[in-house]
């Protein structure tokens, strides 16, 4: 976890305090807010002496941008995934040529390989069935197999770079 | 007035959905396909009439435990229809006939396809 979020937290604890109420609602105004006033101050945070500090606070509001930016293209791709779907139950006749696939991971870490498998099973046309001991490869069922090439590309230009910006 | 139109919207459409997703549980071919409609359609309409019950509360304590609900459903719909088809596979259930490739088979070598325990659909 960043160090800025605990003092975003604590922002937001403080807005609370000042504002009587301990509700959810308060909270994330406050947080809100806290995140408005760390990034007002962001040049002032980072103490340039101090080598040890892991992460700066421009990692913060980076991942925190990209998390939102995440959130929109997953928010598109699940629409699109719906209306496929939508489109596939309710044509006359199924036209669909289903087959798994090898996908060669790029994405390192735990949380990221079960974000990336959670967000590919959401996504339109695609299954993640299972993971390979040495986690480097990533089963996938696909409804419609005629280009497998494309279909992988697709996932590592959209889904996967934004996994790989946010979790490694 | 207007919030009940968006509510009324949102559950309907929700509702469109999750019969979407029931339906491609009957219509389609083998249970790794039947996993595609049930996780995305029935998550999606589950979703839907969620946010119809945010808008119709407001930002009352049930309100956001809609939202709340929002987050876990999809946190653990795709886990379920992942076990259910990683299971499926490893017990021997055949892929349809119309499929043109199977990766995972080289994972599991000793699984013979042919004469497994097929479900019987």
């Amino acid at each position: 976890m960043p160090y800025l979020m605990v003092h975003n937290i604590v922002l937001a604890i403080t807005w609370c305090l000042l504002q009587e109420k301990f509700t959810l609602v308060e909270f994330v105004l406050g947080y809100l807010y806290g995140y408005g006033i760390l990034y007002a101050l962001r040049t002032v945070l980072d103490d340039k002496k101090d080598q040890r500090q892991s992460l700066k606070s421009g990692d913060y509001f980076a991942i925190t941008a990209r998390s939102i930016g995440y959130f929109f293209v997953f928010l598109q791709e699940l629409i699109k995934a719906n209306l496929e779907v939508v489109k596939i139950v309710l044509s006359r006749e199924l036209k669909m040529t289903p087959g798994i696939i090898a996908y060669k991971l790029d994405v390192k870490t735990d949380a990221g390989i079960t974000l990336l498998a959670n967000s590919i099973t959401l996504t339109p046309g695609t299954l993640s069935i299972d993971l390979s001991e040495d986690r480097k490869t990533l089963y996938v069922h696909a409804l419609h197999m005629e280009d497998a090439e494309e279909l992988e590309q697709s996932i590592r230009n959209s889904l996967e770079k934004y996994t790989k910006e946010i979790l490694g | 007035m207007n919030s009940e139109i968006f509510t009324v919207v949102f559950l309907i459409a929700g509702l469109f959905f999750i019969v979407v997703g029931c339906f491609g549980l009957y219509r389609m071919p083998d249970v790794f396909c039947r996993m595609h409609t049930t996780s995305k359609a029935t998550t999606m309409g589950l979703v839907l009439i969620l946010i119809a019950t945010f808008i119709h509360l407001g930002l009352a304590a049930v309100g956001l435990k809609a939202i709340l609900a929002i987050i876990f459903a999809f946190l653990t719909a795709p886990v379920g229809a992942h076990l259910i088809a990683r299971a499926a596979y490893q017990r021997g259930v055949k892929l349809h006939d119309r499929s043109i490739a199977d990766a995972l088979h080289a994972l599991y070598p000793e699984k013979n396809q042919t004469d497994s325990h097929r479900d019987k659909d």
